[in-house]
């Protein structure tokens, strides 16, 4: 996450020399302890670990970068002969060449891959070639190799030396050319390494037993936490200059980045004519601005690609003729929209929350998406058009990052990104009326606002309706029947969802003896802690601050009375606070249960606390109001 | 044009029932007027029209018009041409703005167009180069097919609009004669087959769940025929229904005669289709003779052949894995024997014909059966053609026929993944060629016993010590899931599966051993700590002594009412004990009372015991059919609901003061 880290980068400038690499691992020099290996020591558990995974990326010329790739991998069980199947990803234009893979097995037995049975599929974002070993068996050893050649040597990819194996090894190392200058980024920021630089022009990591990568709940971006490194190049102001200067300051970057948006922010007539259309007798530019928004927002299709750095129609004419586009492409029509209309709006580059890269240093690989920032008079605010379901000013979840590049010529700047403070809430209203043999009958009001809005609206278009309500809103209740079901503003996804749902359940209530239990929270019941492991590796990301509210009106049946009502909860910690409590009045049993999250990080050293905080709600959630028969 | 439309019906009647081969065999032209005789039908609409453009709105999107020509132009030139009008009437609709057609060795693509018109009839948008892309595209088991699809998405947030689109595809062979699907999961106002055809070509047609008869034309020298319905109302899935292909209207087709790459077929019976496989593995079936020699001394110690088929079967189950690649002929052209065994992998046909090539090097002879598997529907057996996805292994031994599988790794011997149960296989003996029905299981041969001895404490927690057994297709099933997953997962899932009804808890211990051991019993043996399990009230703790095998509520179809059986996959037999030791302090107010209930779909039984600090609690649930009607579905929840009831039930203690 952009707000999490910010830890320097060396810029190397390296002069040439030769470079040997200095571990043994050599192609088919398999030693008979690998083969021998029959558990890992370092983690008795593993069905397969990587020996090694060794890669050094060089340049045959200064348009081209070349990755050579090593990879050994040993297999304990059968479990493990999963792992001989590889997929090895890359860029369009990118070339895979090279290929190589062999199999050790324990009776001395080797296999070669055929290069037959190697093949390249197709895909959208990337390409992919993949093939299967040949041979393997329990105890086997094999390893491939390839070349990777590309020429965009600006941005040299991620080195991951965490995978989701145990690893024993991993190694990369970048060979620079005379007068090439690359600077490096480590994530998590924390695990920044220096290199081993035996050679001056040669820079090598190593990093030995490193454990899989753990799966945690309440990740936004898993490969934040992966152990890895990027090498991107440091562009440079005059590049035939004898004394170049590396573009290296936010600003620097923000000048550099400007030029390529500005075609998109021209008044062409097209835009021109279509800022008048909108805003034809409308003064304010307030009321300017929330015309065009909605318009971008509401007309515009999105392709669902971000699309920061892929701009290629020229112009917005396309965009505003064909009524789609990638997310910079839309918000670049809202600014330049906005600019035709007079209002002063910059673009804003920013890494979402999904985006897997911290910002650490004056680059343009932490940003993946392109917003806006808007001053109105004395007003200023961030904009992004991508969804429908929010408010000018407001920004999706995935947009709620601390910082981003503002891309104004000559000043550049990061900025904070602060997003209009939007209530993000799920409350539900029911009455309920509880019959004597357990049946109960309810009416529920529930309502969606803010992100918890968008989500539902989500959930209702991927689920359906019918599935919304069984498999999501009333997933809690055992065998519901809904009567009826109304649903107010369905289809305006700026207002707050409303439903009123009639419905009832046989067997929700638990009948023993003279007694019946039910549990009054219908709805937001907590079943069990979402963190259910007592330690914790990363941080909890939570999507958007947001505050779920149950009440519960029950009207008791006549022939019984209540047993004492259980104790009201209340916990709080920094970030999330909840209450539970219990009113009866007359027959009427009120159960009220709020919980709110304002926090959206929770640091590791906070996670015990976190942990506690949720076994109490879900203890608090368990609890039953419990009716005895009247003795009269 | 006249429109011939029926009502569709219910399952089985048209499906089972014995095909008028009159009706089918389309011979030159005899069948023409054979056919026209019994043309005569009702004009009947399948849905009100006001219902059909609410179901549309509801659902996002109504087909105006789904319109296909099949022609055939030669031997093996064939050309689909697939028209489309689409109205989109809000988000929900918007996804069939995304147009797919595949191309591989045997198919192109040879046009695309499309437009989106707004509400008023303007074009908004027409389709370009550069809204066209391809990617390669086939399920996740399969490593490599050569398949791409050819795609473009026209969505806009103009709502209501429409789409409108066509495409051609080649195929360079008969083999590939599509069906038609008419029903879609939202309304289709009007849906049109054109075939058109040499007038001497012969193929089969097999009508599914619709009774049909196209309008037959003549002109150029050429058959059309046209098959048309209006107004059909949206396919809606029910929850646990067999598999749809079943259910849903079609019409299905088969040459008489194909060619495939140069490999001549025909589907004029079984015996000839079987032939064609025949010639595809023809010569696959070698072993190197070092291969052989491997082979035979693996069983040379063993007199019986049962017992030497089940030592084949052991080597290949712990020398292969499941690996598919499909190139040009590969998707129906299994590998070469000897190829199979040196890389270890291959995919259903490359491992059979692995194992027949064992078999015969020992002298046993082994067939390979094709089938299609349960869970892909029925394959209808008076209609020879390609409807296959799977082939496994037909031993027929002096005393026992054995079925083998060989893509599991962990189906015992002699038994078959449920998938591969009671289905309709076609047994290739040479020559010769027959349907065989595979064996089904029944309900105690799929059993799952579970014993837990639990401790419970003052403040509601439950420490477990446990063990889970499980025999037939849970046994193969389960050995399947946990070793396609490492150890550490397979923990996490054992996990979750005891923290189900828990706030939370910590696994203590676990033990997969057997897991992996297909020649010891199944067995999974735990301990775990299940935090604040019981649920307190004021002086009371309430304990659910089920803590694994509760029946859920996601478990049971809700629907008001059913149209389409359900399918509890296979019949089964549910044991569970726990013995729950509790501290002398808590006194019992009550226990659910003990059930025993029968029905035609099985049997549920419960029985509590309480013996001083202890407390013992049994269930056993049995599942006996397969397929419950749909005349039966209100008895079968009501039996359902009776369970679910049952496995909420707590006992009641009393905590005192």
């Amino acid at each position: 996450m952009n707000s999490r880290a910010i830890v320097f980068a060396l810029v190397l400038v390296i002069a040439a020399v030769n470079y040997q690499e200095a571990s043994a691992q050599k192609w088919g020099e398999v030693s008979s302890e690998e083969i021998a290996m029959t558990s890992l020591p370092e983690e008795p558990a593993a069905d397969v670990a990587v020996l090694f995974d060794k890669g050094s990326y060089t340049f045959p010329s200064y348009e081209e970068v070349l990755l050579n790739r090593h990879t050994r991998i040993k297999i304990f069980t059968a479990r493990g002969l999963e792992y001989a199947k590889i997929s090895i990803p890359f860029a369009h234009g990118d070339k895979i060449k090279g290929l190589e893979g062999q199999v050790y097995c324990r009776s001395g037995n080797k296999f070669k891959l055929d290069k037959s049975q190697v093949f390249t599929k197709k895909g959208t974002n990337w390409d992919e070639v993949v093939f299967t070993l040949p041979g393997v068996e329990e105890g086997c050893v094999f390893e491939y190799r390839y070349q990777k050649w590309s020429t965009n040597r600006y941005y040299l990819g991620n080195w991951n030396f965490q995978n989701d194996l145990f690893t024993r090894l991993s190694e990369v190392t970048l060979e620079l050319l005379p007068n090439m200058t690359y600077s490096y980024s480590f994530h998590p920021a924390e695990a920044g390494a220096m290199p081993n630089t035996s050679k001056s022009d040669a820079y090598c990591w190593t990093f030995k037993n490193i454990p899989a990568m753990k799966k945690e709940p309440f990740i936004i971006c898993v490969d934040d936490y992966r152990l890895g490194v990027y090498f991107e190049a440091v562009p440079y102001r005059d590049i035939d200059s004898y004394h170049p200067k590396a573009i290296d300051t936010w600003q620097e970057i923000g000048e550099m980045v400007s030029a390529w948006y500005e075609p998109y922010l021209k008044a062409i007539p097209l835009v021109q004519d279509k800022c008048l259309e909108l805003t034809k007798g409308l003064s304010s530019d307030s009321a300017k601005a929330v015309k065009i928004y909605d318009y971008v927002c509401n007309e515009i299709l999105w392709d669902e690609q971000r699309g920061a750095f892929d701009l290629d129609k020229g112009d917005l004419e396309p965009v505003l003729k064909r009524k789609q586009g990638n997310g910079a492409e839309k918000n670049l029509l809202l600014l330049s929209l906005l600019k035709a209309a007079g209002i002063e709006a910059y673009p804003v580059l920013i890494g979402t929350r999904d985006y897997c890269n911290v910002l650490q240093k004056p680059s343009l690989i932490p940003f993946n998406h392109l917003i806006g920032y808007v001053k109105i008079g004395k007003k200023d605010f961030f904009v992004d058009a991508l969804e429908k379901s929010f408010p000018l000013g407001a920004l999706p979840p995935d947009d709620l990052v601390s910082s981003g590049l503002l891309l104004s010529r000559g000043t550049s700047y990061l900025a904070d990104i602060r997003a209009l403070r939007i209530e993000s809430q799920e409350h539900f209203v029911t009455e309920a009326e509880l019959l004597p043999d357990g049946t109960l009958r309810c009416i529920s009001q529930v309502v969606y606002l803010g992100y918890n809005n968008a989500s539902a609206r989500k959930k209702i278009l991927n689920l359906g309706k019918e599935d919304f309500l069984k498999k999501d809103l009333l997933q809690q209740i055992s065998m519901p029947s809904v009567d009826s079901v109304n649903y107010v503003s369905l289809d305006s996804a700026r207002l707050p969802l409303e439903m009123e749902i009639n419905w009832s359940a046989s067997s929700y209530a638990q009948i023993v003896g003279d007694k019946i239990y039910i549990n009054p929270t219908f709805f937001l019941r907590l079943g069990s802690n979402p963190f259910k492991n007592e330690t914790r590796s990363f941080p909890v990301d939570f999507s958007y601050p947001y505050s779920e509210i149950e009440d519960t009106k029950l009207e008791i049946p006549e022939g019984f009375e209540l047993d004492p009502l259980p104790a009201a909860v209340y916990r709080e910690i920094p970030g999330v606070k909840f209450s539970k409590g219990f009113t009866s009045e007359g027959r009427v049993v009120r159960c009220y249960r709020k919980l709110t999250i304002s926090q959206l990080v929770f640091p590791v050293s906070q996670y015990q606390k976190l942990r506690n905080f949720f076994q109490d709600v879900a203890d608090a959630d368990q609890l039953m109001v419990v009716l005895k028969k009247s003795q009269s | 044009m006249i429109k011939v439309i029926r009502q569709h019906q219910t399952v089985h009647s048209s499906f089972w029932n014995p095909v008028n081969k009159s009706s089918v065999l389309f011979k030159g032209g005899l069948f023409c007027l054979l056919w026209l005789l019994s043309t005569i039908s009702p004009f009947r609409s399948f849905a009100q029209q006001s219902n059909l453009e609410n179901e549309a709105i509801d659902r996002g999107a109504i087909c105006e018009l789904d319109e296909q020509e099949f022609s055939v132009q030669g031997k093996n030139k064939t050309v689909l041409s697939v028209h489309r009008i689409f109205r989109i009437y809000n988000e929900r609709g918007k996804e069939y703005g995304k147009v797919f057609a595949p191309l591989n060795e045997f198919m192109e693509v040879a046009r695309m167009e499309a437009q989106v018109r707004s509400a008023d009839g303007t074009i908004i948008r027409k389709l370009g180069k550069e809204d066209i892309q391809e990617e390669s595209v086939f399920p996740d088991y399969v490593l490599y097919e050569k398949t791409r699809l050819r795609h473009f998405d026209l969505s806009t947030t103009a709502f209501p609009y429409t789409l409108e689109y066509s495409y051609e595809i080649r195929f360079n062979s008969l083999f590939f004669w599509p069906e038609w699907h008419p029903q879609m999961e939202i309304p289709v106002k009007r849906s049109v087959y054109r075939l058109i055809l040499p007038p001497d070509l012969f193929f089969n047609m097999r009508k599914r769940n619709l009774e049909i008869t196209p309008i037959e034309n003549r002109s150029k020298g050429k058959l059309q025929l046209i098959f048309e319905l209006s107004d059909l109302p949206p396919f809606k899935e029910e929850k646990d229904m067999p598999p749809e292909e079943d259910y849903k209207i079609s019409v299905v087709f088969a040459p008489e005669e194909f060619e495939l790459m140069g490999y001549p077929g025909s589907n004029a019976d079984w015996s000839l289709f079987g032939k064609w496989y025949s010639s595809l593995a023809s010569g696959k079936y070698f072993l190197s003779p070092e291969q052989r020699g491997i082979i035979q001394s693996l069983v040379e110690q063993y007199p019986s052949e049962l017992e030497k088929t089940r030592q084949l079967y052991r080597f290949l189950q712990t020398k292969t894995h499941y690996v598919a690649i499909h190139l040009g002929m590969g998707g129906y052209m299994p590998r070469d024997a000897e190829s199979v065994l040196t890389t270890g992998y291959g995919d259903c046909k490359d491992l059979s014909t692995l194992f027949i090539a064992m078999a015969d090097a020992v002298g046993i002879r082994a067939y390979p059966a094709l089938l299609r598997t349960k869970d892909e529907g029925s394959v209808l057996t008076d209609f020879p053609s390609n409807q296959f996805n799977h082939l496994i292994v037909f031993v027929p031994l002096e005393k026992d026929t054995l079925w083998l599988d060989c893509t599991s790794n962990y189906c015992p011997f002699g038994k078959l993944p449920w998938t591969d149960q009671g289905c309709d296989a076609l047994v290739i003996r040479g020559v010769d060629a027959v349907i065989i029905r595979t064996p089904a299981s029944r309900a105690e041969d799929n059993r799952v016993v579970s014993s837990i001895d639990a401790k419970l404490a003052l403040d509601g927690s439950v420490e477990i010590k446990g063990q889970i057994s499980a025999t037939g297709n849970p046994e193969v099933l389960q050995r399947d899931f946990l070793n396609s997953r490492t150890t550490t997962e397979n923990k996490e899932w054992l996990g979750r599966k005891l923290s189900t009804y828990s706030p939370n808890f910590t696994l203590t211990s676990s033990n997969f051993d057997n897991v992996s051991n297909l020649d010891a019993p199944f067995l999974i043996c735990f301990g775990a700590k299940l935090i604040k399990y019981a649920t307190k009230t004021r002086n009371e703790l309430l304990v659910n002594l089920n803590l694994l095998t509760r029946l859920d509520a996601d478990e049971i179809p809700n629907e008001k009412e059913r149209k389409y059986p359900v399918d509890n996959v296979y019949p089964f037999e549910d044991q569970s004990q726990v013995v729950l030791e509790f501290p002398e302090s808590l006194t019992i107010k009550a226990v659910p009372q003990d059930k025993d209930i029968t029905s035609p779909y099985g049997s549920f039984k419960t029985h509590y015991t309480v013996s001083e600090n202890q407390l013992t609690y049994q269930r056993v649930q049995i599942i006996t059919q397969e397929l419950v009607q749909p005349e039966n579905f209100q008895d079968f929840k009501a039996f359902l609901n009776q369970i679910y009831g049952a496995d909420r039930s707590f006992v009641v203690f009393n905590v005192g003061n």
